[in-house]
């Protein structure tokens, strides 16, 4: 099941609420933005197995180095294909079998 | 950015259509028109820091409803005009990073704003520095950058 969720607020709501596996989360978002969501989430220990990957725009390595020490599991830039997250997926070590629903 | 750096906007432009749309565009000398009125969407982006512009793309409904369509997995006539709003920015969003990427650092994107326009957005104490028109499978967008003075 997929939830969506328009900032990083709803989406500390939305976790509270469902056991999410995997978050795709945006850099820019209005707000709470993806970096603060990330912090939030690692702060709690609740969330230690859920995994985080930064989605975004910026493509300098300090904004990757940025995402990973807030806790991000991975990095994807925009744009992307649907293989890079797979390839990003496998990296995790997560089941990605039913990928194409 | 002192240059116009048309052939990035360009490259950049094609790459994001291809890859996040599978749908293919091309540099083009026809200049957009929009027809009607309410019929355009301006999705812009503010850029900050060492230097200070945005980025706006003009898109026709049209090319907009494709957009989501492909981007939701929708068929046209399913789309709302919330979806097309929101891939308008998106793409916009995804635009004015790309862009980003070649300007002096550091410098920050705001969040993307979307407007039904008739092609009359206004950009107070900014100068247009480049206009690239692309052809979308017959149809035409615009993209505009502009610096501020």
């Amino acid at each position: 099941m997929v939830e969506e969720a328009a900032n990083g607020l709803e989406a500390l709501e939305t976790i509270q609420k469902e056991k999410v596996d995997l978050a795709l989360v945006d850099w820019n978002m209005p707000d709470m933005d993806g970096r603060e969501f990330i912090r939030e989430v690692r702060q709690d220990k609740t969330y230690k197995d859920m995994r985080m990957i930064m989605v975004t725009t910026e493509t300098a390595i300090t904004k990757v180095e940025e995402a990973l020490e807030a806790g991000a599991d991975e990095y994807i830039m925009k744009p992307f294909t649907k293989e890079i997250i797979l390839e990003k997926l496998a990296l995790l070590g997560m089941d990605t079998s039913n990928a194409s629903k | 950015m002192a240059m116009e750096c048309k052939e990035e906007i360009s490259q950049f432009v094609t790459d994001i259509w291809s890859t996040f749309l599978s749908m293919k565009v091309s540099p083009t000398d026809k200049p957009f028109k929009p027809e009607g009125k309410g019929n355009t969407l301006a999705g812009c982006v503010q850029i900050t820091g060492e230097w200070q512009g945005s980025v706006t793309l003009y898109a026709p409904k049209e090319i907009g409803k494709k957009v989501a369509a492909t981007m939701y997995s929708l068929d046209e006539g399913e789309v709302e005009d919330q979806q097309i709003q929101d891939v308008i920015g998106e793409i916009t969003n995804v635009l004015a990073g790309n862009i980003k990427s070649i300007l002096p650092a550091p410098c920050s994107i705001s969040l993307p704003c979307v407007a039904v326009t008739d092609f009359d957005l206004h950009h107070p104490g900014s100068e247009m520095l480049s206009a690239v028109n692309f052809d979308c499978e017959g149809s035409s967008f615009l993209v505009v950058v502009h610096h501020k003075k």
